[in-house]
């Protein structure tokens, strides 16, 4: 990504950030500042995944119930005493399965990214539902809570664990053919295509990083709130996507700017937290998040001089 | 010229409801450049793209130094020796030149004793800058994204891309179409330089000047058949333009000489 570009976002971050502390004496102390990390974590994987879904011009709209579903499921392996790790697999192995899912009805029967995701997200929050009977299940073994309250250093586990997931994925975007190729087939599928490079193996592949990072915040969700729920993650597709965009990565396709996707999740996260210790109404910050998403859209086009 | 390198025999491809290709027949020989032309819709692209793997065609064989080749995909195609420049040159303009040429096909390396295999981006960057080099092109940087290049520098990186793995045979659609005159004379100049150095070319072309100047022998497509393949010597443009617009009049002695798909060439349309 453009050096100036990523300095226009820092500057962004610290102008909102200085903003809310001096309105809220509250905002930058250590805790809030942990609390921002923790609370933006679930956007930032999702956005991470959706980083690359979005080089290759695509959008997965299931994230969030990706996040619900396999979360559930390594929730009720849990509480049917299998090992912990079993139930940490599971998850991120059917995050993996659903994204190559929706990575078949891309390839497969060739319909548009948007209609497939769009669908498998009803789909997998319905099989959610259905599994749990819209009941949420509590109390997980301890072990796996650490997640939640581990700390390394002054920061916690979780979200050392969403960092480290940052770092692979802009390894994988920068520095392996399969990253390139995810470019290259957002870019010009059909250049792509001619020169060889395994355009739909590249597309499952995409869908399935999506639905393993999306797994990873619904396992970080679940082990911060002891709580699996078949509603978890409604409505992140937007945020993760607004982080995206915001970070510079366009819509068009051919472009991973993970860094950017990462200024732009903690911005989102910022906003939202700034706002509620400004008293401002939970309901407000959808709205919040929203108009942000479009502006950051509106300055993509304009940026690109379309 | 040599001995034949490629054969396509009895070449049909539909597209929908439309017979893009029926009868197509190609012969190319070694160190030869071999001219398509064909009115529009003649499917003379088509018949490129069935040999460069990107189209597969619904019937017909294709032989590569007299054995039957399959060649299902673009990766197929280029593991035989075929490479094809595309007439819209098949770059994605949000990556690096070097990232272009290299597309579908990046070298790898990893660390001693680390088994995890990242790209050789020094290698290849170095590899690319050699072959401009050697093409005589001049290009500010290889970490450039092509979208930032000329028409003709974008077209370089096309034809450098098709060097890159010391192609057999080389495929060219419309090398030279929205080009200036200047850029023009270079690609030919280049084109023959390949078949110096043994490469044999097929090119696809409007222009039937250009088509003299540089081709040795020509193909004429109509309607998705071949209706005559042979030596341009003794012909002029004026001739092979009958031949694509209102077809063959009378047997050509040349197409006598091709034994087996005789009777392809010339059954009236």
């Amino acid at each position: 990504m453009a050096p100036l570009e990523r300095l226009g976002l820092v500057f962004f971050l610290t102008a909102i950030a200085g903003l809310f502390s001096v309105v809220s004496p509250h905002f930058l102390a250590y805790q809030n500042v942990v609390n921002i990390l923790v609370q933006s974590t679930p956007t930032l994987l999702t956005a991470v995944g959706m980083t690359v879904v979005i080089a290759t011009a695509g959008i997965d709209l299931s994230v969030g119930s990706v996040m619900a579903l396999s979360s559930i499921l390594a929730a009720l392996a849990m509480k049917a005493q299998w090992p912990m790790a079993s139930g940490i697999a599971i998850s991120l192995l059917l995050g993996i399965a659903m994204g190559f899912v929706n990575g078949l009805g891309v390839t497969g029967l060739r319909v548009s990214p948007f209609i497939v995701t769009l669908g498998t997200a009803g789909i997998y929050r319905a099989l959610a539902l259905i599994l749990t009977d819209a009941r949420p299940i509590y109390g997980l073994p301890l072990g796996f809570r650490t997640l939640a309250m581990g700390q390394i250093g002054p920061l916690p586990l979780s979200v050392v664990l969403a960092l480290l997931t940052v770092l692979v994925v802009y390894l994988i975007t920068c520095w392996t053919c399969f990253g390139a190729h995810a470019r290259a087939v957002g870019d010009n599928s059909q250049a792509a295509y001619r020169m060889g490079v395994p355009v739909k193996a590249t597309l499952l592949w995409t869908y399935g990083l999506s639905g393993a990072t999306s797994a990873l915040a619904g396992l970080v969700i679940v082990a911060r709130l002891n709580t699996a729920e078949a509603i978890a993650g409604l409505g992140i597709e937007l945020e993760a996507i607004a982080a995206v965009v915001m970070g510079g990565t366009s819509f068009f396709g051919g472009e991973a700017r993970i860094s950017g996707t990462l200024l732009g999740a903690l911005i989102m996260g910022t906003l939202v937290n700034g706002l509620t210790l400004l008293n401002v109404p939970s309901y407000y910050q959808q709205l919040v998040t929203g108009l942000v998403f479009i502006l950051a859209v509106v300055a993509d086009r304009i940026r690109r001089g379309l | 010229m040599g001995d034949t390198l490629v054969r396509m025999d009895k070449i049909a491809k539909r597209f929908g409801g439309k017979l893009a290709l029926r009868d197509a027949w190609l012969e190319l020989r070694s160190r030869e450049v071999l001219g398509v032309v064909g009115d529009n819709g003649a499917g003379k692209s088509t018949l490129l793209k069935v040999l460069a793997g990107v189209l597969f065609a619904d019937k017909g064989t294709i032989l590569l130094r007299g054995s039957p080749v399959a060649i299902r995909s673009p990766r197929d195609a280029q593991a035989l020796g075929v490479e094809m420049v595309y007439q819209d040159f098949a770059l994605c303009p949000n990556m690096t030149v070097w990232e272009n040429v290299y597309l579908g096909r990046y070298v790898r390396t990893s660390i001693r004793r680390w088994k995890i295999p990242f790209l050789a981006k020094a290698a290849m960057r170095s590899h690319v800058l050699e072959i401009l080099h050697e093409l005589g092109i001049e290009l500010n940087s290889v970490n450039e994204p092509v979208r930032c290049l000329s028409g003709g520098q974008q077209q370089a990186v096309a034809f450098c891309r098709s060097l890159l793995f010391n192609p057999t045979v080389l495929l060219l659609d419309e090398p030279t179409a929205s080009m200036a005159v200047l850029e023009q004379e270079k690609i030919l100049a280049l084109i023959r330089r390949f078949r110096e150095r043994g490469k044999s070319v097929v090119m696809v072309t409007h222009n039937l000047n250009e088509l003299f100047q540089v081709a040795d022998r020509a193909l004429v497509l109509k309607e998705g058949k071949t209706i005559w393949c042979g030596p341009l010597q003794g012909l002029t443009p004026g001739d092979l333009a009958h031949m694509m617009f209102v077809g063959r009049s009378e047997p050509c002695e040349h197409v006598l000489h091709h034994g087996d798909v005789q009777g392809n060439a010339d059954s009236p349309d």
